[in-house]
């Protein structure tokens, strides 16, 4: 959002900066827009894990005894995820340019069970949060369709609960920072001030695929 | 403006509840699982005594054996690691067992024999205390550190399948204890309440990577406890009653938590 407003206020110094009397060459209004979107299969702090299953990390020691009772005693429920939501905001600096910056959620649930009396005995929760700046390149420009690929790079926090061996009684919150990436390979968005948007071929933490709805603006600006 | 807002509270409302499964849970395993976990680690460590029993047992019988049968003898119980004495210790050859004697027979009430596995990780004391019954106490230990104990008294048996390399089948009542040592410790204290009955797994000569023993009846209490819990009252109580067991058929009633199942 600072990158966003940053952004603004360079492109309102160089129209506020221009000469009295000459007219500039090619005005282009600026453009603000909102987007609210849902992505599916983000790429989270615990891709390998989500993606590749438990085994990715187990099958590297032997089984223990303390392991296999303590496993024994509680089984997983099923992993829930939100996807990644997330909320948005660009402005358009030149016909083929937006930059802005996108905050996103992701979380994902799962219950541990009790294997003797199926009672829910913990929890397996992760939630992220990721910031990320991201400049867009709109490569097609029409009234109504507009067709663009994106870049962001930002900052995420990943939080959760760390079922330590599965012990019921050892139960902490575990925190655990990173970068956040996203490459849009393909994204359309159809509509005037009111549109939806679909993106596709995207790795990062927005999701692989995405689809959202905007609401675009030009804002009321003085005239001296 | 408030087109806008109103827009998207509802796109951020549909989007949240349209969670899904990314990934379907486990099966979930047997209430009585957890304990029949540790009925088999237990049956396993007790099995491990039994074994070095047996070997001794079995070099008793050899060194008994008129010279002209010995080679049956061997053939049947050691057909690879041929056991070799050197004064009163015997050395099964290419293996990892050296059994020593006081110079009596095993089965001579007094007589105290011990067999020493990977040069003391596994040692036991065998005492014979009548006919075809021994005292036997063992520790297992772990770079120093000492893994498992148990004292036993064990009776030999007519084997439930009398060919091959069984001699004898085993019955067993006793305590032992074992330990697993990490960041989640746990011991685990077993007592025999009820004679258990301990029968050769296969045919095979012990020395089998996969030869056990394994318990086709009677009954056992064993005690869990998380060595590392502050709350030294939390322990958990396992019974496995095996005495509705019928020769080989061997049923095992696990009671785990107050839930009990037949495995």
């Amino acid at each position: 959002m600072v990158f966003a407003t940053f952004a603004n206020s360079q492109e309102r110094i160089r129209y506020a900066g221009k000469p009295a009397g000459k007219s500039i060459k090619k005005s282009f209004p600026i453009e603000f827009d909102f987007r609210v979107s849902h992505g599916i299969l983000p790429i989270t702090y615990d891709f390998p894990e989500n993606f590749l299953g438990e085994s990715y990390y187990c099958d590297v020691a032997p089984p223990t005894i303390e392991n296999e009772y303590y496993g024994a005693q509680q089984y997983q429920g099923n992993l829930y995820s939100t996807g990644s939501l997330n909320l948005s905001h660009s402005v358009r600096v030149k016909k083929w340019l937006e930059v802005g910056a996108v905050l996103s959620y992701n979380g994902s649930f799962r219950n541990i069970y009790s294997t003797v009396d199926h009672s829910v005995i913990t929890t397996d929760n992760r939630h992220s949060f990721f910031f990320t700046p991201t400049i867009r390149f709109a490569w097609f420009t029409r009234e109504w369709v507009r067709m663009y690929s994106s870049v962001g790079l930002g900052v995420g926090v990943m939080i959760s609960d760390d079922p330590q061996f599965r012990n019921v009684t050892f139960h902490e919150k575990e925190i655990q920072f990173g970068p956040s990436i996203q490459l849009t390979g393909f994204g359309i968005s159809v509509g005037k001030s009111v549109f939806g948007f679909a993106e596709a071929g995207a790795v990062g933490t927005l999701g692989l695929f995405t689809i959202g709805i905007g609401y675009r603006f030009k804002p009321v600006t003085k005239s001296f | 403006m408030k087109k806008l807002i109103f827009s998207l509270v509802l796109a951020v409302i549909g989007l949240t509840v349209t969670s899904c499964i990314i990934e379907e849970g486990s099966t979930p395993p047997r209430e009585t699982q957890a304990g029949k976990v540790i009925f088999n680690y237990s049956e396993q460590f007790i099995s491990n005594n039994l074994v070095l029993v047996d070997i001794a047992i079995k070099i008793n019988k050899f060194s008994e054996t008129p010279a002209e049968q010995k080679n049956a003898i061997e053939d049947r119980f050691f057909p690879q690691f041929k056991p070799r004495a050197t004064g009163n210790t015997w050395n099964l050859q290419n293996s990892n067992y050296v059994v020593t004697t006081d110079g009596k027979s095993l089965e001579t009430v007094g007589a105290k024999w011990r067999v020493n596995q990977y040069n003391d990780f596994f040692v036991i004391n065998i005492e014979c205390i009548g006919s075809k019954q021994w005292k036997v106490t063992s520790q297992m230990s772990f770079n120093g550190q000492i893994t498992g104990y148990s004292d036993l008294t064990i009776k030999a048996l007519l084997p439930e399948i009398s060919s091959g390399a069984a001699l004898f089948d085993y019955s067993v009542s006793g305590s032992c204890n074992y330990y697993a040592y990490s960041d989640n410790s746990i011991s685990v204290s077993c007592t025999i309440k009820e004679l258990m009955k301990f029968v050769l797994a296969n045919q095979q000569s012990y020395y089998k990577a996969s030869s056990r023993f394994y318990a086709a009846g009677g009954k056992i209490e064993m005690v869990v406890t998380n060595i590392n819990d502050s709350d030294s009252e939390k322990r958990d109580l396992i019974i496995a009653d095996l005495s509705s067991s019928v020769g080989t058929n061997v049923v095992n009633r696990i009671t785990f938590k107050g839930v009990t199942q037949v495995w």
